[in-house]
């Protein structure tokens, strides 16, 4: 399959250059991406509660609208359509390394849980924090990459797809498709309530009609939930993309959390995710973002 | 042996994505594999559900072996991650299927494994807590024998245990308590086989090339390969996958959306083809192994298990993995009654409420106390309300997993029976 591969990316990527997907906030240049030069680009993503790391055995204190203190017992999310924004304001699509584990295709899966602690219920001990691939030489100054799988390939065989498509604990079904985020958290001094203090962030696309769960859509799900997220002032060499749980929680009351599930599974009814969606960017009732680019998106920034 | 989409698949593709293109819309059913082609025929037809259905029962992979073994994997079914060392063949099979059943292994001749592990239960045994040949009353309940070569640990709670042969040494060889009682009976057991009309042929067929080929290393070897070829996939509700919408009953439609739906959670840790978030196969990249604390105790409200029985915590030491016990498959649930680790939950309908109360509560004894407030419990766990038809409709979809070609396979049954059969007529 893997042979196989590059072909099948180069067209998804031709389709998105040809812009039948979601609008994307930078013109994408044809022109570049068959550039002679290119040159491997390693772009560095972190997790964080504020400018503290955080991991399944650490936790993070002082969280969300009522400042509570968690451990966290899952930490990944998927990114594709990954591109780096030169002076033109051009996004030039980076060509991700195929390295058979954490990228296939135009998708990479960032995991910062190393499967310890609370992380031993649904991770595992490998880790992935960095990018690689490569990309036309060029002077760039931003990154955009989409919060999630594309959704082509977002409803397949979990147990037949390439790694890192290939986790169930990322996967909902073929219905639903796969978690884009999986960031499961305990709330502390929680543990004994029913939930044992769970709050979870599971990101998908939602309203993806099937005859069931076994079968995959033909038609779009109703709300893809897929951010295109674009972030200025980035320097690959300087610079790292921060996943920054305080400001996704922000506005999050933890110390609560409505009837089930315990946190927000994308439900668009869910008061949790009602809470929460801004922080993504997203619009809860139509799965997109108002404005290119997800401006208003608090979960990342440069730093 | 991994997977290369045909060229049909590739222009599957490419007509798929050609079809996103002219539509102008950003979704199809597009994957990478022989799916592919059945997307692009989805797109020009705008099929309703039920024929989506049955393209995708049609274009089904045609049932193949595992890479380079001899066990054939049903519809859906990945293949399996086998070990270098012990390639499944048939001859290796057969023979381990005459072990399964031979009570000469056992060190006083009173057991086999088939004892606890009995076909027309799925290989389970029916009784919450085992008893050893030598009398023993086991600490955990017999496990069923389903697609057991996707597990990526064996036993209940032992994430150091990876492979089916290093789970065979337990049964045989295990004093405390004893089970099948071989130690010490080490060359006796050798010797009865060795003097039997039919197994220097058996083993020879299984291990050729070898000058003694009757030795304990092949015995679980053989045993390991017949263990990996009891698969269970043709289920009523395979059948209803595949494309059959007679399969299940209204009632069990029902209950699947319900099992596969959020808001009793049951897929998080009993999903996938083979029910059970403890699962691996060849494609399979990371670390798969899955233990979860379901809340059935918590003896000191601190999270406590009962002395003898506490999941991973006996191997890691870790408090964290207090309680901590593999999600079994739920292929043949309805037959592998009495449930949980240690036989204490009789009925289905019972470990609805234990889930539906998000945890067990017991009212006396040593292990009093209340597991629905368990700190290791599992967040899946919550609770919920159920109704009764709820309940019910439940029950009616695991009853569908239910796989009577398994419990009746010839392949899979006591060869011992069939000779004595046979010499009768």
């Amino acid at each position: 399959m893997s042979s196989r591969w590059p072909l099948i990316a180069t067209m998804i990527v031709m389709l998105a250059v040809a812009g039948c997907t979601t609008a994307n906030p930078a013109p994408v240049s044809s022109k570049n991406a068959a550039a002679a030069e290119t040159q491997p680009i390693a772009i560095r993503f972190a997790m964080q509660a504020g400018d503290a790391a955080i991991t399944c055995t650490d936790g993070a204190a002082a969280l969300g609208a009522s400042q509570k203190s968690v451990q966290f017992n899952d930490l990944r999310f998927y990114v594709s359509n990954v591109a780096l924004v030169n002076g033109a304001g051009e996004a030039i699509p980076v060509t991700l390394v195929q390295d058979g584990m954490w990228q296939s295709g135009v998708t990479a899966l960032l995991d910062f849980e190393d499967g310890a602690a609370g992380c031993a219920d649904a991770g595992n001990a490998e880790m992935n924090t960095t990018i690689s691939a490569t990309v036309a030489a060029g002077d760039y100054r931003g990154i955009q990459f989409d919060l999630g799988i594309p959704t082509p390939d977002n409803h397949q065989d979990v147990t037949l797809a390439p790694s890192p498509l290939n986790l169930p604990a990322m996967w909902w079904n073929w219905q639903g498709g796969y978690k884009f985020v999986r960031i499961d958290l305990k709330v502390a001094g929680q543990e004994s309530t029913p939930t044992s203090g769970a709050w979870f962030i599971h990101l998908g696309s939602t309203g993806c009609i099937s005859a069931n769960e076994a079968t995959a859509p033909t038609t779009a799900c109703m709300r893809p939930n897929l951010a295109t997220i674009r972030l200025d002032n980035f320097d690959p060499a300087q610079n790292i993309v921060v996943a920054d749980m305080a400001a996704l929680l922000a506005q999050v009351n933890l110390a609560e959390s409505a009837p089930m599930p315990p946190g927000c599974m994308a439900d668009m009814d869910d008061p949790d995710c009602i809470a929460l969606f801004p922080a993504f960017g997203l619009d809860i009732a139509t799965g997109t973002c108002p404005t290119a680019g997800c401006p208003t998106q608090t979960l990342f920034r440069i730093q | 042996m991994k997977r290369r989409p045909s060229p049909a698949a590739i222009l599957g593709i490419a007509l798929a994505l050609a079809g996103i293109a002219l539509v102008g819309m950003g979704m199809a059913q597009v994957v990478r594999t022989a799916q592919a082609d059945r997307a692009a025929r989805a797109l020009a037809v705008e099929p309703n559900a039920l024929e989506v259905q049955m393209a995708q029962a049609q274009a089904a992979q045609p049932v193949e072996p595992a890479a380079g073994s001899a066990i054939p994997l049903p519809r859906g079914f990945p293949p399996m991650r086998v070990a270098d060392d012990n390639p499944p063949t048939p001859a290796g099979i057969e023979l381990g299927r005459y072990l399964f059943y031979d009570t000469r292994l056992s060190g006083n001749g009173a057991q086999s494994c088939s004892s606890c592990h009995r076909q027309e239960l799925a290989f389970s045994d029916g009784r919450a807590l085992p008893t050893g040949s030598t009398g023993e009353t086991l600490l955990r309940n017999s496990s069923a024998l389903v697609n057991v070569g996707y597990n990526p640990t064996l036993t209940w709670a032992n994430p150091t245990l990876t492979t089916i042969e290093q789970q065979a040494l337990i049964p045989l060889f295990s004093e405390f308590p004893v089970e099948l009682g071989a130690t010490g009976h080490e060359n006796e057991i050798l010797a009865r086989l060795a003097a039997d009309a039919d197994y220097p042929a058996r083993f020879a067929a299984a291990f050729p090339n070898q000058s003694d080929p009757i030795t304990w290393h092949n015995t679980v070897l053989a045993l390991s390969s017949f263990v990996r070829s009891l698969i269970s996939g043709d289920s009523a509700y395979d059948r209803y996958i595949a494309g059959d919408t007679s399969a299940l009953s209204a009632a069990a439609q029902r209950g699947m959306e319900s099992f596969f739906g959020e808001r009793f959670e049951c897929h998080h840790c009993h999903g996938g083809f083979n029910f059970s978030a403890s699962t691996v196969h060849a494609n399979s990249t990371m670390s798969a192994s899955n233990f979860q604390n379901n809340g059935l105790y918590n003896v000191d409200g601190a999270g406590g298990y009962p002395q003898g029985n506490r999941g991973v915590y006996e191997i890691t030491g870790e408090a964290s993995d207090m309680g901590r016990f593999r999600p079994p498959s739920l292929r043949n649930v309805e037959l592998t009654a009495p449930y949980m680790h240690d036989g204490s939950i009789a009925t289905l309908e019972a470990v609805l409420q234990h889930y539906a109360r998000g945890g067990t509560v017991t009212t006396s004894g040593p292990n009093a106390g209340d597991g629905s407030t368990n700190p290791n419990k599992s967040p899946f766990v919550p609770g919920f309300n159920l109704t009764e038809q709820e309940a019910a409709d439940l029950v009616a979809f695991l009853k569908s997993l239910t796989d009577e070609a398994f419990i009746t396979n010839p392949q899979f049954s006591n060869p011992f029976t069939a000779l004595r059969q046979e010499m009768r007529q």
